[in-house]
């Protein structure tokens, strides 16, 4: 064979794979940013296209303080590529005030949500609840022997056995942190506050960077005990795996989820749809099945993944704007105490 | 009369290179040592913050030793092997040496995944079946992964390789008059291994160490896995923190220690004439050793394939078909869904289609551009050649995530943002040509120093111009090695992790960046293994068709075998 029609044949099929890299813009897109495992957010993305046929979703997926990274540095270049970004409210809050990033947007029946639960500016649209608990491995934790509070989490027998977040990467963690280092240290100042993470470190505390794989982490054994969010328990529930969760005595933080317009977004009208859409009935009732968290609707039935109701759990609603104003020292203060 | 080319015009050869190099190595290194030594003004305030910080300075005590301690085990473990397959008669060398291109293709951090399923202190299956077999009355371990040496274990394949790949070649082209004439004198096998094997061997075997040193020191995904502090990762936190001072305080810093190490490389090997081993006069294929000796090594060789092949990716299949990781071995617990769920994710497709071009663009140019530098630094006598040999080496001891962020800089900022490439498909093609382009030079000039010029010298007394002299005789001269520089290049530049991960894009997700991703919760454990598989098999058969495409290119492409 004449090696000319082979060269071209093999540049064609070069330059045909370098275009498909590049991004197809028929369809209308909705690009969005989030910290939400691709398969928890796929029952909302799904629902939301087949609502509005010939849109499809782009979903960017990184551990929180990471994206905040990612979105922080597009807005500097002055590129910004997503449209809605889903973070806790303390990182919606932090972008807000650094970049005035959110432009205001007043959902369809956002009135719907619990009053404490609405931004007052209306810079974000509340998504859901996202609890702390105590995720363990049922098939090496016998619930005999389940610690029960925050504080048992220091006995020395869970010495390597448990895992939690880290700041560094994650957002969602340094509710925790405000938790037990600035609220419950006014309960019980021996035995919470900085010392509490100080001797979490003493006790091998094993830190990740994405509550995900604190999760799988859990589920394998390898720590059965993870300091983890609700929505980590729900999707591992969901997935059939041998795990349970305790809601420690002293309460549990609640922090939470939510979704904003990019002042800069380029498809802003689909945006809006998608906020109207998560407020939604609809939207609601896939939370507990997609994303994991409580529904923000009072209206919407909801049950905690060990049957636990709404009213059976201490939640503790954390102080976002200090966490927001704070995130660098507490995080400092963190890993000074836990020596790693 | 004979037209003039790049190769007949040193002058002009050595400033394109330059400029090239100047482009690639020069500008993003450089701003980035500015950005670390300025704050309105000349200040060493960002290093003095770094020496300040108590775990900045366990994260560099950290990579040191980590990188220190793969050089010292790769040359312990990879030399033997290289010896066996070279010079000996064992069996199972194409097994071996498959598996160390298998090795060097592999991510480190699918290893790292595997050794966690494996050898995690709590429910790794190892430290289960230790304690079970022996009855031991402990929880945890014997095992802990999640330590300096499990590091060191986890990154030892691919140092392994790095001087096993250098070594091979490098064994098999000693002329063996040397050492049968050492033999004549009267010296036995080990004292002709020591007088005259290892030191003609010296350049390889220290390239081999210099490439699993600042291999070591450059590796984010294993120790963003097994969560140690070493520099890459304050790098990355530095980062994520958008503290670019303190990132470039630490990157020049990690490239500090990376160029101590080439300098004791250049140093070693300065007389390349010491060291050439193939001239104008052929000599015929060694034997081999037989017997106990042969026996010995292809029981080395069996146990360093099961230990970084067989037994870790066989742990890694299995997981891959659980439907539960927390069910572990139970009845019921099997399914290919992991696979559907990797298959059906548009995600990991476009990630393959980016991750292949990316490695065929970056495998290309660097081959083609490094044999050029290689070119003008070997066979043109000029003052200037040592710049541009400096500047092609420079990239090794640039870890990517110091690289990636002085280029995120760069092309953030006037002038070069005006060429638009941060957050697409351009800045990570610049990341990877930067990130390999040393691999291209430095084949190249290894294959011309072993090339003795009078070929070449021969062509031009008989008329022969710069081109046609490249053309005719270096060029099918040297094919072995460039192919050999395109596979390693293709091979490296498939699985990069450290550039990617901080210059990828929402649309330039690579098959590395979006595996981690999975591991980090985006799909599971389970999921990530069949991924991860996924992408080895893949590997694999791109590796078999490029050794065809090889083959018929060259008659014969011999890698190890």
């Amino acid at each position: 064979m004449d090696k000319k029609p082979r060269i071209r044949l093999l540049a064609t099929a070069w330059i045909g794979a370098l275009i498909a890299v590049a991004p197809a813009s028929a369809q209308q897109k909705l690009t969005i940013y989030s910290a939400y495992e691709n398969s928890q957010i796929a029952p909302l993305t799904k629902a939301f296209e087949a609502k509005n046929p010939g849109v499809s979703i782009d979903h960017f997926r990184q551990p929180g303080e990471e994206l905040l990274a990612t979105i922080e540095l597009e807005l500097r270049a002055r590129s910004p590529k997503a449209d809605v970004v889903g973070v806790n409210d303390a990182s919606i809050a932090y972008l807000q005030r650094r970049h005035d990033a959110f432009e205001p947007y007043v959902a369809k029946d956002v009135e719907k949500a619990r009053a404490e639960l609405r931004s007052p500016q209306n810079v974000f649209t509340p998504a859901f609840v996202n609890l702390y608990l105590i995720h363990y491995n049922t098939r090496r934790i016998s619930e005999a022997d389940v610690p029960k509070s925050w504080a048992d989490l220091l006995d020395p027998k869970w010495k390597n056995q448990i895992a939690m977040a880290d700041p560094s990467s994650s957002q969602s963690v340094q509710s925790f942190v405000w938790f037990i280092a600035d609220h419950l240290v006014k309960v019980d100042p021996a035995r919470f506050g900085w010392d509490y993470f100080k001797r979490m470190g003493a006790n091998g505390v094993h830190l990740e960077s994405s509550h995900g794989t604190i999760r799988d982490l859990t589920v394998s054994g390898e720590r059965p005990i993870g300091i983890n969010l609700l929505a980590n328990a729900q999707t591992a529930k969901n997935r059939g795996e041998p795990t349970s969760n305790i809601w420690p005595r002293e309460g549990v933080p609640g922090e939470l989820s939510a979704f904003g317009l990019l002042r800069a977004a380029k498809n802003k009208d689909l945006g809006k749809k998608w906020l109207d859409f998560i407020i939604s009935p609809e939207g609601q009732g896939l939370m507990p099945a997609s994303l994991g968290g409580a529904p923000v609707r009072n209206d919407v039935a909801y049950k905690y993944p060990d049957g636990s109701s709404l009213e059976q759990v201490k939640i503790i609603p954390v102080d976002s704007a200090f966490i927001s104003e704070n995130k660098r020292t507490q995080a400092r203060k963190f890993h000074d105490a836990v020596g790693k | 009369m004979t037209k003039l080319t790049f190769f007949d015009r040193p002058a002009i050869a050595w400033a394109i290179a330059a400029v090239w190099l100047a482009y690639l190595v020069a500008i993003p290194i450089g701003y980035m040592t500015v950005d670390s030594l300025t704050d309105n003004g000349l200040t060493l305030a960002a290093y003095a913050e770094f020496f300040e910080d108590p775990k900045l300075r366990t994260a560099m005590r950290n990579s040191l030793s980590v990188a220190a301690g793969v050089a010292v085990l790769s040359v312990l473990v990879g030399a033997p092997l290289a010896f066996g397959v070279a010079r000996t008669q064992m069996h199972g060398r194409t097994l071996v040496s498959a598996a160390m291109i298998v090795c060097l293709v592999s991510p480190d951090f699918l290893l790292a995944m595997a050794y966690i399923a494996l050898a995690g202190p709590n429910a790794g299956y190892f430290n289960q079946a230790i304690r079970t077999v022996f009855d031991l009355k402990m929880e945890s371990g014997p095992l802990n992964i999640f330590t300096l040496w499990g590091l060191v274990l986890t990154a030892l394949p691919h140092g392994v390789s790095y001087v096993f790949l250098a070594l091979v070649p490098a064994l098999r082209n000693v002329d063996p008059a040397l050492e049968e004439a050492s033999r004549v004198q009267g010296a036995g096998p080990l004292e002709t291994i020591r007088d005259v094997t290892l030191p003609l061997m010296r350049p390889a075997l220290l390239s081999g160490a210099l490439l699993a040193f600042s291999g070591s020191l450059a590796m984010y995904g294993p120790p963003h896995m097994l969560r140690l502090n070493v520099l890459t990762i304050s790098i990355r936190e530095s980062l994520i923190r958008l503290d670019f001072k303190a990132a470039s305080a630490a990157s020049m810093i990690l490239i500090l220690m990376s160029l101590a190490a080439l300098v004791l490389y250049r140093h070693s090997t300065r007389q390349a004439e010491r060291f050439r081993t193939v001239g104008g006069k052929s000599f015929s294929e060694r034997s081999g050793a037989e017997g106990r000796v042969a026996a010995a090594f292809t029981v080395l060789g069996i146990v360093y394939v099961l230990a970084v092949l067989v037994v870790p990716y066989g742990g890694m299949t299995v997981i891959s078909l659980m439907k539960s990781v927390g069910m572990g071995f139970s009845a019921g617990n099997w399914s290919f869904d992991n696979y559907r769920a990797v298959f059906s994710d548009p995600a990991v497709r476009n990630a393959a289609t980016l991750s292949v071009s990316l490695a065929a663009s970056t495998a290309t140019l660097v081959t083609v551009m490094g044999f050029l530098v290689a070119y003008v630094v070997i066979r043109m006598k000029l003052r200037g050649r040592w710049l541009l040999d400096y500047m092609s080496i420079i990239p090794l001891a640039v870890p990517g995530t110091a690289l990636a962020i002085a280029l995120a800089v760069v092309y953030l900022n006037p002038p070069l943002n005006a060429l638009g490439l941060y957050g697409g498909f351009g800045i990570l093609f610049v990341a990877y040509v930067t990130r390999f382009i040393t691999f291209g030079v430095r084949t190249s000039q290894s294959s011309l120093i072993q090339l003795s010029p009078e070929f070449e010298e021969a062509s031009r007394v008989g008329g022969a111009g710069g081109l046609k002299t490249v053309a005719l005789i270096t060029l099918p001269m040297m094919r072995q090695a460039l192919v050999y520089a395109w596979l390693l290049v293709f091979v490296l530049a498939l699985p990069e992790l450290s550039a990617s991960i901080i210059l990828k894009g929402i649309h330039t997700q690579t098959l590395s960046t979006v595996l981690l991703d999975i591991w980090n919760g985006n799909g599971g454990l389970a999921q990530a293994c069949a991924f991860g598989m996924t992408m080895f098999a893949s590997v694999g058969i791109l590796l078999l068709t490029a050794a065809a495409i090889a083959k018929r290119a060259t008659g014969g492409l011999r890698i190890g075998t």
